[in-house]
């Protein structure tokens, strides 16, 4: 027994460190679990306290690039109401209730890192739950990954959990976009065969299928096309419509029919899985 | 009379408030970070236990990580700073000996074994740091790129740091 503590004395410098390295990465493995306790992250009172200052101070330096993007937001959403005055056919009463908005103040946004989330400044009590989309004016940012009262962790596009499916509708074409895991203002549009002409500035928009991001939501634009040796798919380069660098306002978006949607797909799925 | 304990805490709580604040929104060619926090640990008395250093690395660096969203990896990475410190110290020796009551500051201890003290363990720090991050050899050339930018832009900030702040 004597010895083993000698032992341990002579090693307690190694065992320290072996032992904190394993906290660390206990930490790590518990970060990217879905849904953790949100203790450990930014949502904590002091970090959001410092997250608070930081962000009133740096507000001001993106005013007026806010304003331009709020007017061309603006100016979108004058358009499609009144689209919709024109095409609303009185006959059709049934009627799906639409999408809502709550609005969120960005605290704490990254973009350099490999995995990159947002923290906004509304939770559970203003209506945000796990799973929701997140769009800003210019295009889609995210989904959210974990709420507690007053406050949301959002999963980035910029994280390789964010998969969205997409459409470039004047060709008809369907994908998914994912983050290129390099530069925050680029991602990939996936499996769309070699044999489809995609051109640069084609617009790449949501589907909507998910039902998480509005439908013809604004993903970005197609910057490059090029084929890659014998696989199948083209290798598209989208420039992203969100400036991720700039975030200051986002809109989580909530489906009042989103629950609906999700048990009957749950439903759904033993059935197709017999076939 | 200040006691050496509360003037590092103070150190500590400064160099936390730089990083959150300030050196968070710092970024060279969107590739390069700062990491200015490490400065902190480099400059800890050189008479600070092993055991000592290792869980001020590890709190430091937990308390980064808070700020980051990351989990532990900046905790890792200082423990892994923290660990290999004494070592370092052990192998770069100025000229004339290590003396009683020597700082580790580049104005007590001259540039050259500073620079080459400071640009090791930020490199030791720096290099673990994203390699936990990228999770894998995936992406290497590029995770390694980011890394030497880092390293080269943190480095820089601890020197103006030293030559701003800590004279003798």
């Amino acid at each position: 027994m004597q010895q083993l503590l000698q032992l341990m004395g002579r090693y307690r410098v190694v065992l320290t460190f072996v032992g904190l390295q394993l906290i660390c990465f206990w930490l790590i493995i518990q970060q990217n679990r879905h849904q953790s306790a949100t203790v450990f992250t930014s949502a904590n009172y002091v970090s959001v306290q410092g997250a608070r200052l930081s962000s009133y101070v740096t507000e001001y330096f993106g005013l007026k690039q806010q304003n331009t993007s709020l007017v061309a937001q603006n100016k979108r959403l004058l358009e499609e109401l009144s689209q919709l005055t024109v095409s609303s056919n009185p006959k059709d009463n049934v009627h799906l209730p639409g999408y809502q908005f709550i609005v969120g103040k960005v605290m704490n946004n990254s973009v350099m890192h490999a995995e990159n989330y947002l923290l906004i400044d509304k939770g559970k009590l203003a209506g945000v739950e796990p799973g929701m989309g997140v769009v800003s004016p210019d295009g889609v940012v995210g989904k959210v990954k974990m709420c507690n009262d007053h406050y949301s962790i959002v999963y980035s596009f910029l994280h390789p959990a964010i998969t969205i499916s997409a459409k470039i509708p004047n060709k008809g074409i369907l994908g998914s976009v994912k983050w290129d895991k390099k530069d925050y203002r680029f991602g990939q549009l996936l499996f769309v065969p070699r044999d489809i002409k995609v051109e640069k500035g084609d617009t790449v928009l949501a589907t909507g299928y998910s039902s998480i991001y509005p439908e013809n939501y604004p993903i970005g634009t197609v910057s490059a096309v090029s084929l890659q040796g014998t696989t199948s798919f083209l290798d598209i380069k989208v420039q992203l419509s969100t400036k991720f660098a700039s975030l200051n306002y986002v809109y989580v978006i909530k489906n009042p029919i989103q629950k609906e949607l999700d048990s009957l797909q749950q439903n759904g799925a033993p059935e197709h899985q017999q076939q | 009379m200040k006691s050496p304990f509360i003037n590092q805490a103070l150190s500590f709580v400064t160099y936390l408030c730089l990083q959150v604040l300030l050196a968070k929104n710092l970024n060279l060619f969107d590739v390069g970070f700062c990491f200015l926090y490490v400065s902190f640990l480099l400059l800890l008395p050189f008479e600070t236990g092993k055991l000592q250093l290792m869980f001020i690395g590890f709190l430091i660096g937990f308390c980064v990580d808070l700020n980051y969203d990351t989990g532990g990896i900046h905790a890792s990475a200082c423990v892994l700073l923290a660990f290999a410190r004494p070592y370092i110290t052990s192998i770069i020796v100025p000229s004339g000996g290590y003396e009683n009551a020597m700082k580790p500051w580049m104005s007590v201890m001259g540039s050259p074994w500073f620079v080459s003290y400071s640009a090791i363990l930020i490199a030791i720090h720096h290099l673990a740091l994203f390699s936990i991050e990228a999770g894998s050899l995936e992406m290497l050339p590029f995770t390694l790129l980011k890394a030497l930018v880092s390293i080269a832009f943190t480095g820089s900030m601890v020197l103006i740091f030293q030559g701003l702040f800590y004279n003798k």
